[in-house]
């Protein structure tokens, strides 16, 4: 298979791609603000807060719920971002 | 042989020697050679791997699989200071040392989608190179570039060689100062044979080494403690409430209290969030983790691959709270007892004399206060096996696993740099009709000298304590200066098609320019720290300064200046959309 240069793919295609690419990019962007800015921030105020044998909640957020929300949303950009690629090349193909 | 055969080879001959030396001269001897010996283990994977193409070196032939440079990518990023400092850190100031935590995390979910899948796509082989493509092939744009790069590597890989001086000095007693040139010789070799293409496939398996050796001793420790629901990590809360009514008893600020203690030199919640901000800004702009992924198949494995790197990376900073509460609830264990009796302590007894932990008996009452007792944050890791008298043969293991963080990162900043100088200065402005061999030799040679530099300069910091406080200031700059430097020229480079030549440079110049004096004034030379509402702002959350004044920089002075031209609108448009085959 050979590769098609980007010079080849209709201007109208790739507005239509990149559209999408940026909508996706900012809602990945406030996922990420939430995550990693927001919810950190705001874990003082979980203090004294605790669930079963977890350590308290405003430590447990930035110890360990921030990390695990944060692979979350890579992993769901990946393939959201994949599908589209792959639509991409269903448009690019006809 | 392949290389599968010669790497579960190398192994068995590693663990045979282990063990006759375990058994002809006894735990010393054995310790020596399991640490030695590992080293062993990656120099006979980084042969199998030599290779003397261009692209092989650079971008390791660009057809990693995402899990595999997932596992690299970790092991590129985690140091020494990752693996042996960071849950002293957070051991020795509680909460307040958590932006390190999520400071060294979520900028992979950020340059997940903002940088990595169109690195890949842009199909350059230095982060150099990527910066003069994207300013329509301006040699000042490049040669920039070049010196950040060595701004921010150098130093970062002086403290990885320092590390490995560190892992020898505490766990086998070997002068650090010596143990810094098998450090630098170590990671020479990985890198000299076969470019990135050798150092993946070392690097992916010295994060399996680091992993399971820093898992080893918390599974142990916690299996003594009953934390187990299936993980400690679901299970330490216990413990901490249990030090956190020993802090109460004896009228301690709690470690669990927000903004009880400093982070960076600054203090207060703003400088909390803005420093931990600073040091994912950062992480997005170091050259040897941005490389990594020139190395994978396609823009598909890019973006899978980051989340691999970030849950691999995960697994040890989702532990590290937990060898801080288990070395604070040994610490604070210690409390209330007769200072004979705690002397008398094997592990103490053990530790005392290396000055990691000291006890001062100041009221003269023979009864351990808490002020009394204090440590270095370097012993919550390499002492743990000793606080719960474990076997001699975890203790070397922990080393192993130290070495491999440190050596795993070391190899990355020494490619990258060398990289540079081949590719960006000699190939670019030198002589661009250098063959591909003689393009490999220099990178070689360079990677000797870059390798014996940074020796020569992990042995000063080791021998003159003052360096050392230095070098350990210098590795959190080198977040600041990259989040002030590459991070917003990246990010604008593909998100912002007006951006041209000469606000690049100017955003790079004058994000430095911000930067670096505040981190030298008060961060080198005492400078009291500027306040923003009662709180003192540190030299890591200044970073964001010089990340902002970049980012106004770039724009002001791309749109005051002419567009480039149809060349780099091609390059944008070829990295914004994925390879399609027909």
């Amino acid at each position: 298979m050979k590769e098609v240069t980007t010079t080849a793919v209709s201007e109208e295609v790739k507005q239509w791609y990149w559209k999408k690419v940026q909508m996706i990019t900012i809602i990945s962007f406030i996922a990420w603000l939430i995550v990693a800015i927001v919810l950190p921030a705001s874990a003082p105020s979980f203090k004294g807060v605790a669930i079963g044998s977890l350590p308290p909640l405003h430590w447990y957020i930035p110890a360990f719920i921030s990390i695990v929300l944060g692979i979350a949303i890579i992993f769901i950009y990946a393939l959201v971002m994949n599908k589209l690629d792959e639509e991409l090349r269903r448009r690019v193909r006809i | 042989m392949n290389l599968l055969t010669a790497t579960i080879t190398a192994f068995v001959v590693w663990a045979i020697a282990s063990a006759i030396a375990a058994f002809v001269a006894g735990s010393y001897v054995a310790s020596l050679v399991m640490v030695v010996g590992s080293l062993f283990v990656y120099v006979v994977v980084a042969i199998k791997l030599r290779t003397k193409s261009a692209e092989a070196f650079y971008v390791a032939e660009r057809r990693i699989p995402a899990v595999v440079n997932g596992a690299a990518t970790a092991a590129d990023w985690m140091s020494a200071a990752s693996f042996l400092s960071m849950a002293g850190a957070i051991a020795l100031s509680g909460y307040d040392a958590m932006p390190f935590i999520i400071g060294w995390t979520l900028g992979y979910t950020l340059m997940a989608f903002t940088v990595a899948p169109f690195i890949r796509r842009s199909e350059t082989y230095t982060i150099p190179e990527f910066i003069e493509a994207r300013a329509g092939r301006w040699g000042v744009a490049r040669l920039v570039a070049v010196i950040m790069v060595f701004i921010v590597s150098l130093v970062y890989l002086t403290a990885q060689l320092v590390g490995v001086g560190v892992v020898f000095g505490r766990f086998l007693g070997i002068a650090a100062t010596i143990a810094v040139f098998i450090g630098a010789i170590s990671a020479l070799v990985n890198a000299w044979t076969g470019g990135w293409r050798s150092i993946t496939w070392v690097q992916f398996i010295q994060y399996w080494v680091m992993i399971s050796m820093y898992w080893l001793p918390v599974i142990i420790a916690a299996a003594a403690l009953g934390l187990f629901n299936p993980f400690p990590h679901f299970a330490y809360g216990d413990l901490i409430r249990e030090i956190e009514a020993r802090e109460a008893q004896y009228g301690q600020t709690p470690w669990t209290e927000p903004f009880a203690r400093p982070f960076g030199g600054g203090t207060g919640p703003l400088n909390w969030i803005l420093g931990a901000v600073v040091l994912m800004l950062g992480t997005m702009g170091l050259p040897h983790i941005l490389i990594r992924f020139y190395t994978v198949k396609d823009v598909k494995s890019a973006r899978l691959s980051v989340g691999w790197a970030l849950t691999f990376i995960g697994l040890l900073y989702v532990t590290a709270s937990i060898y801080a509460a288990i070395a604070r609830y040994s610490f604070s264990a210690l409390w209330g007892k007769p200072i004979e009796e705690v002397m008398k302590t094997p592990w103490v007894e053990k530790w005392l004399p290396t000055g990691l932990i000291s006890i001062r008996d100041t009221n003269g009452d023979g009864i351990l206060q808490p002020g009394e007792l204090s440590f270095h944050g370097d012993i919550v890791v390499v002492g743990m096996p000793d606080m719960f008298g474990m076997a001699w043969f975890i203790a070397p293991l922990v080393a192993m696993g130290g070495l491999a963080a440190a050596i795993s990162t070391a190899d990355g900043l020494l490619l990258a740099m060398s990289t540079a100088i081949t590719r960006d200065v000699y190939k670019r402005f030198i002589n661009p009709r250098v063959t591909e061999a003689g393009e490999v030799l220099l990178a070689r040679i360079l990677v000797t000298i870059i390798a014996f530099i940074a020796g020569f300069l992990g042995y000063l910091a080791l021998s003159d304590p003052t360096f050392s406080r230095y070098v350990a200031l210098i590795v959190g700059w080198a977040f600041v200066f990259a989040a002030s430097s590459f991070t917003p020229a990246i990010i604008l480079g593909v998100f912002w098609k007006r951006l041209n030549r000469y606000g690049i440079v100017a955003g790079m110049i004058a994000g430095m320019l911000v930067a670096a004096p505040y981190v030298i004034a008060v961060g080198a030379m005492g400078m009291p720290p500027l306040e923003i509402a009662g709180q003192k702002i540190g030299t890591v959350a200044w970073g964001i300064f010089g990340f902002l004044t970049n980012l106004v920089v770039s724009i002001a002075v791309s749109l005051a200046t002419r567009p480039e031209g149809k060349e780099v609108m091609e390059f944008i448009d070829k990295m914004r959309l994925p390879e399609i085959r027909k």
